[in-house]
């Protein structure tokens, strides 16, 4: 009897441990959802880089999924509505909650759904003219803008972007109008400027850029960093030339759904901490003009986003840059 | 000029169209800002063409009552547009929730109701899994796209 | 610049660079004959495959998709009149009508020789040409984009088969599914009602199935018993293309060529528009004028060489400027710089092995595909005499899946099935679905375009007409089209079945 009802308790028991164990071998190596909103392409690059090594540092196997529209907020949307087990994060550029709420009115996605877990990379921007325009410092732009008020063309890839809201930053502080004509994105901002249509832009600091500046096709007149570039050391800063106000940067980070558990939070937060430091990483965004910042646990970068969405809320506020409906 | 029900010109039906058309789009477009040719707004473009698709609906329609023979529309079977209307919506509340192969299924059955000749009940079926299992091998496994074959799996 | 080439090819013939570029115009065939599903779909799935491979085999692959696309979407447009792209739309004109007579083996035949005669000249451009063709391309501003594309929507009155009133307004419906989506200016959505899916714009593949596709499926089966003739049995599955055949194709093809190098190399709108061009071109200049819209194998030769010429020429601004013409590009531009590459003004210099590998490969590509797409005719052949119940199958299959896989969304599908509801209309009303096509592809970058140009210009119209490229452009195109109307005054219209 005993025999019987001790094999039969093991023969259940294997059962049992045949049914369960795969499910939990899944669970724990289930691959984790990285929502990309922008379509493939820069700047779903940078996230594809980070998405490389975050793999490697978290030990899971992360499926990149590129779902875009609505410049971020479908994506936003969809993460924000996830659960909050760590399945689903989104990568995106810290506009979606730094900017975009202060400029519009409607947004997709609620940005308090979404909390930060870390800071992947930041990214600046250079104020940019074409050379036919005789300018080569921010003051001479600032005269000629002075003596032909509304003259100068800025094509506006984005509107409502941190470029768009720098450069309307930058105009308010100088007291200069501009004609804002509207092109369909970057690329757009890009080809009219090079083709002779669009006068000024800012752009944000890349090796294309950079073999412009090299050929003298485009001049760049400012960064608006805190300090110059290291890859273009004769280029001065906002705050040099006169706008001290002016030290703004881009950056894209990692965020999840509401409701993450803390210990849940603090692994993704070390992880992100560790695609950081790592050097083949930082390398990269070397290479590509970007730089890793200096946050290393999700409160800080919370403190980060908290920090940037007040100075472009601010921006907000001075320029009166307000989309609605 | 005859106007019977069953005799209504085409190029009437075509106007009543456009001028429904151009209603729906003034409509939808007309919250938005007009603006003037310096600056033009979102809702600049939608309106011009919906005023341009009125006029050309009201043209058609006066064209078409005013003709002397008119050409009268000829609907013909609907059940083909049925049918085939009918598996594409089921195909698109299906895809996403069940799985590729029951979709396929599910659009299959719904085309045959557009009145195909007949196939033996048999044959047709082995058909049907051949062509769907071709479908699955080419879309999933071979372009590698991210659809689940069955609902579980 | 010789020795460049030779470089070039030498790496491009290298084992690894050879069999991926293999594998990405297989791969671009299968890609292009399906329906709906785009190359870009498939660029973005394999993207990550290529992270191991280096930046050259990777690119060469994913450019091997994207033109042996162009290979395999006039595949479908000729047999059973569904164009996979919107460069397919003007194939199916006349090489459905060319199939339907039992010359699909001399369509399909035609269409992979213009392509690859089209794609060798297109790339021979790029080495030669290609830093200048980007300079050019800059001189394009909005009001000559505007221009170019008000001129295209125009000319498709003269490609439309029916009336001029329902052309125009099939123009009008066209241009206004193309203002649904995300204002340029305010970036929120226009027209949507309310519909997220909507807040970006109609995609053109629900619109292409719909409207095309599906609805020639429900005619042919709406039509009474016996009249869709099956195409004659005795009809030799391979016929040759005859010589005279042949000899005629050529004036068409280079002409193409010409065109869709030209067009492709304009970022943003010019590839869509070549094949339209060079069709209309084509009417205008081509013999045997009254056999077009009726299956004239120029109405194949010259949009084929003119859309695959675009392809290739469309790597012009990305490769010359660092800028991407379209999505794919720009897919394109992310997997070089994933590998470290990034492509700007000097690539040619500071990247000369990649820069001319690629260009070296694209005439590989081409080569790969035309020696496996002329035996692959005899099958399509055989797979279009397939008896229509069966095919109507495979159309339901590839249209549904396509239309999903756009989004992984089951809208889009949603969508097929109204566009199916509007082409029957269309059917039952004489209105040529074409013009609804064109104005629809071309609609937002022309609403763009006419925008950026009168706000560059305060308000002021004369912007058109004081810029030397835009009278330029403004002469050619009113010869052209009032050659073009009219011819249409003179050829007899024929009315839909």
């Amino acid at each position: 009897m005993i025999a019987i009802h001790n094999s039969r308790r093991r023969v259940l028991g294997a059962i049992a441990a045949a049914i369960a164990l795969p499910t939990i071998a899944k669970a724990s190596s289930r691959p984790l959802r990285m929502v990309i909103p922008y379509p493939p392409g820069p700047p779903d690059t940078f996230g594809r880089l980070f998405a490389d090594q975050f793999a490697a540092k978290l030990g899971t196997q992360i499926v990149v999924e590129n779902k875009a529209g609505a410049g971020g907020g479908v994506g936003a949307d969809l993460v924000a509505r996830s659960q909050p087990d760590g399945e689903t994060l989104l990568f995106a550029a810290g506009s979606l909650v730094g900017s975009n709420p202060y400029v519009f009115t409607k947004l997709m996605y609620s940005p308090e759904q979404l909390v930060p877990i870390g800071l992947a990379s930041e990214v600046n921007f250079i104020l940019t003219v074409r050379p036919g325009l005789g300018v080569k410092t921010v003051s001479a732009l600032v005269d000629l803008m002075r003596r032909e008020p509304g003259r100068i063309i800025y094509p506006n890839g984005g509107p409502g972007s941190l470029p768009h809201l720098a450069f309307a930053d930058f105009a308010h502080g100088a007291g200069v109008k501009y004609n804002d004509v509207p092109v369909r994105g970057g690329n757009a901002v890009l080809a009219a400027t090079l083709g002779g249509n669009g006068d000024v832009f800012v752009g944000v600091a890349s090796e294309t850029l950079q073999q412009y500046y090299n050929e003298g096709r485009l001049v760049p007149l400012a960064v608006f960093s805190k300090e110059r570039l290291a890859q273009m050391p004769a280029v001065p800063t906002m705050g040099e030339s006169g706008f001290p106000g002016l030290a703004l940067l881009g950056y894209y980070g990692l965020f999840g759904p509401k409701g993450l558990p803390d210990s849940l939070l603090k692994r993704l937060g070390e992880a992100v901490a560790q695609v950081s430091a790592d050097p083949g990483y930082r390398a990269r965004l070397t290479s590509l003009y970007a730089t890793p910042g200096s946050v290393s646990t999700p409160g800080e970068f919370a403190s980060y986003v908290k920090a940037d969405q007040a100075i472009w809320s601010a921006i907000v506020s001075r320029t009166g840059i307000r989309i609605t409906e | 000029m005859e106007v019977g029900l069953n005799a209504i010109d085409e190029e009437f039906v075509a106007g009543t169209f456009f001028l429904s058309v151009a209603s729906l789009a003034w409509a939808a477009a007309s919250p938005y800002r007009f603006g003037s040719l310096a600056s033009i707004g979102p809702g600049f473009f939608p309106l011009c063409l919906s005023v341009a698709l009125a006029v050309i609906g009201v043209a058609l329609i006066v064209r078409g009552v005013a003709k002397v023979e008119p050409a009268p529309i000829v609907w013909g079977p609907v059940r083909p547009l049925l049918a085939l209307a009918g598996a594409i919506l089921a195909a698109a509340w299906l895809l996403p929730r069940a799985g590729l192969a029951t979709s396929l299924l599910a659009v299959m059955y719904l085309t045959e109701l557009s009145g195909l000749p007949g196939k033996g009940w048999l044959r047709w079926h082995l058909f049907a899994m051949f062509a769907i299992a071709l479908a699955c091998t080419i879309f999933v496994g071979v372009l590698g796209m991210n659809l689940p074959i069955f609902p579980f799996w | 610049m010789i020795e460049q080439l030779l470089v070039g090819f030498s790496a491009a013939l290298s084992w690894t660079n050879f069999l991926f570029c293999f594998a990405g115009v297989v791969l671009g065939t299968m890609v292009g004959v399906l329906p709906g599903v785009g190359p870009l779909v498939t660029i973005s799935v394999l993207l990550p495959f290529t992270y191991g491979a280096g930046p050259m085999a990777g690119i060469i692959m994913l450019a091997g998709i994207y033109y042996g696309a162009q290979y395999g979407g006039s595949t479908t447009a000729i047999l059973v009149n569904m164009p996979g792209e919107a460069s397919s739309v003007v194939t199916a004109i006349d090489g459905y009508q060319m199939a339907r007579r039992g010359k699909a083996g001399q369509a399909l035949a035609i269409a992979a020789v213009a392509s690859f005669v089209a794609g060798t000249l297109a790339t021979l451009l790029v080495a030669l040409f290609g830093l200048s063709l980007g300079r050019l391309a800059l001189s394009f501003g909005p009001p000559e984009y505007a221009i170019l594309l008000v001129l295209g929507i125009c000319a498709s009155i003269g490609l439309s088969r029916g009336p001029l009133l329902q052309s125009l307004g099939g123009i009008c419906i066209g241009l206004l599914l193309a203002c649904v989506g995300a204002d340029v200016a305010t970036g929120s959505p226009r027209l949507a009602f309310g519909l997220p899916e909507l807040a970006d714009g109609l995609g053109l593949v629900p619109v292409a199935l719909g409207l095309y596709g599906v609805t020639e499926a429900i005619r042919v089966l709406s039509a009474p018993a016996g009249s869709v003739a099956e195409i004659d049995p005795n009809i030799p599955v391979r016929p040759r293309l005859s010589g005279a055949e042949l000899r005629a194709s050529v004036a068409p093809t280079l002409r193409g060529t010409a065109i869709g190098s030209v067009l492709g190399v304009l970022p943003g709108g010019g590839a869509a528009i070549a094949s339209f061009a060079a069709y209309l071109v084509e009417r205008r200049t081509g013999t045997r004028r009254e056999l077009f819209g009726h299956g004239n194998p120029a109405g194949v030769a010259a949009p084929e060489a003119a859309n695959n010429a675009a392809a290739q020429t469309s790597f012009v601004p990305l490769l010359a400027l660092g800028i991407p013409a379209n999505a794919v590009m720009a897919l394109m531009l992310g997997a070089l710089m994933i590998h470290g590459v990034v492509p700007g003004p000097q690539l040619a210099d500071l990247q000369p092995t990649l820069f001319w590998g690629l260009i070296a490969s694209m005439w590989v590509g081409n080569a790969i595909l035309l020696v496996l797409n002329l035996p692959l005719v005899g099958l399509w052949v055989r797979l279009s005499r397939l008896p229509y119940r069966d095919l109507v199958h495979a159309v339901m299959i590839c249209t549904c899946v396509g239309a999903f896989s756009v989004n992984t969304s089951g809208f889009e599908v949603a969508l097929v099935a109204l566009f199916a509801l509007l082409g029957w209309f269309f059917l039952r009303t004489g209105i040529d679905p074409i013009t609804i096509m064109l104005a629809f592809v071309l609609g937002a970058p022309l609403e763009e375009s006419l925008r950026a140009s009168l706000t560059m210009s305060h308000g002021d119209l004369s912007v058109f007409v004081t810029r030397p490229v835009s009278v330029t452009l403004l002469l050619l195109g009113g010869v052209c089209l009032l050659l073009l109307i009219r011819s249409r005054g003179r050829s007899p219209r024929d009315s839909q079945t």
